[in-house]
């Protein structure tokens, strides 16, 4: 079992029900989304159970059980939770696998600091991090959530959550970020290539939608290609020294400056 | 023994220079460069490098007729999960318009330093004196070395 522990900071007998409540619904929200993120599983693979509940500070402590034998993303997913949080909180970028769902959920959570009672906000992994949550982690959201700019461009990650619920979208996990990237798509033309790269490595292209700090938030798709599998590519010693003759001759330094300077 | 390298980005002569097996000056470039992206095969770190790399990195022709297939291994190795590549976007583009006014260096050196700042890279490791004489606040910019044993050739 994994856990992690929300601790509500406030004096006794001022932080009402409604914030509590709305702060333990937001955190089930984000463990659920990230459970579905890593899983690929829409309904996710982990149930959470209360496993210590404090009321003279509001500490609610929950903790993952895995539905699979043989399949255990409880430690995962709370790692996401508290380093993903603590990086909206310092960074103010978006953490890897939070889609704008999980940001909602974030937000909501972050929003009750300073009201109805609630001082502050700490969450922990037991064992594990613990993270101090301000107001600011709310504000860098507000920050994050708009589209700010589009270009075309192009995403590479991993291609998932496929909904043909309404307009027809899949999600890319950037490669480098990690960061969930909606993509929506033409149902007839693009709909048996989607199903073909679920769980693959592919690159959209399209009008890319970024975020003020220049995150891509979405991508309305022209092209969509596979990436190569790790087995179709060639290994670093098929290359190494097999084109002597690569520059004409030139020194390396001497060919770029030639590219690059003209 | 150089620092260990946490998060390197890769210039294009780094890439060159291995496929080349290229040796200046005594110095083993291309086993070097070998060295760097058998640690990132083997998982120790992920490299980056920017889309440009994948244009810069081409074959000079000497004959009027295109061999593709090498290119294309080329571009093939570049698919590799661990070789993480930057686009060259607006912000970009914005930032390297900047370096290539305050540093005096060419756009596509400055779009090199962009990409490698945007991914938050510790390093930017290249074989080009001109970039290589940069000195930014945020990054180290050198070139290669070889990090731990080298590798044991088969």
């Amino acid at each position: 079992m994994a856990n992690v522990r929300l601790k509500i900071e406030g004096e006794p007998g001022k932080i009402s029900l409604r914030v509590f409540l709305k702060g333990i619904e937001s955190e089930l929200s984000i463990l659920m989304d990230l459970d579905a993120a890593i899983s690929g599983e829409a309904k996710g693979t982990l149930d959470w159970v209360v496993t210590d509940l404090q009321i003279d500070s509001l500490v609610v402590e929950v903790g993952s059980v895995t539905r699979y034998d043989d399949r255990n993303l409880g430690p995962e997913v709370t790692k996401l939770f508290v380093s993903g949080l603590g990086q909206l909180e310092r960074e103010g970028s978006t953490p890897p696998y939070f889609s704008d769902t999980t940001m909602v959920s974030a937000r909501r959570m972050l929003r009750m600091i300073g009201r109805d009672g609630a001082t502050g906000l700490e969450i922990s992994r037991l064992p594990g991090e613990t993270v101090r949550l301000s107001a600011r982690a709310a504000t860098n959201i507000d920050h994050l959530l708009p589209s700010r700019y589009t270009s075309v461009g192009s995403v590479e990650g991993k291609l998932e959550m496929i909904s043909i619920h309404g307009p027809a979208r899949f999600v890319v996990y950037h490669a480098r970020t990690y960061k969930a990237v909606n993509c929506r798509f033409e149902r007839d033309r693009w709909l048996d290539t989607v199903k073909d790269a679920l769980g693959q490595r592919v690159n959209v292209s399209g009008v890319v939608h970024y975020n003020a700090r220049g995150e891509p938030m979405s991508v309305e798709i022209a092209d969509i290609r596979r990436l190569r599998t790790e087995e179709e590519l060639p290994k670093v010693a098929d290359l190494t020294g097999s084109d002597p003759d690569f520059t004409g001759g030139l020194e390396t330094s001497e060919y770029l400056r030639g590219l690059r300077v003209g | 023994m150089a620092e260990h390298y946490r998060k390197p980005y890769l210039d294009a002569s780094v890439f060159i220079a291995w496929i080349k097996g290229e040796v200046v000056a005594g110095a083993e470039r291309g086993k070097i460069a070998a060295h760097i992206l058998t640690l990132a095969e083997r998982g120790e770190f992920l490299i980056h490098t920017s889309a440009i790399t994948l244009a810069e990195v081409h074959k000079k022709r000497r004959k009027p007729t295109l061999e593709e297939s090498e290119d294309e291994q080329v571009l093939a190795y570049f698919e590799h999960d661990y070789v993480k590549l930057i686009d060259v976007d607006r912000r970009i583009g914005e930032q390297a318009n900047g370096f290539s006014r305050q540093y005096s260096i060419s756009p596509n050196d400055a779009i090199h330093l962009a990409c490698a700042l945007r991914a938050e890279c510790d390093v930017l490791l290249a074989w080009d004196s001109p970039l290589t004489g940069v000195t930014h606040p945020a990054i180290r910019i050198e070139e290669p070395r070889i990090i731990g044993q080298l590798a044991l050739e088969a």
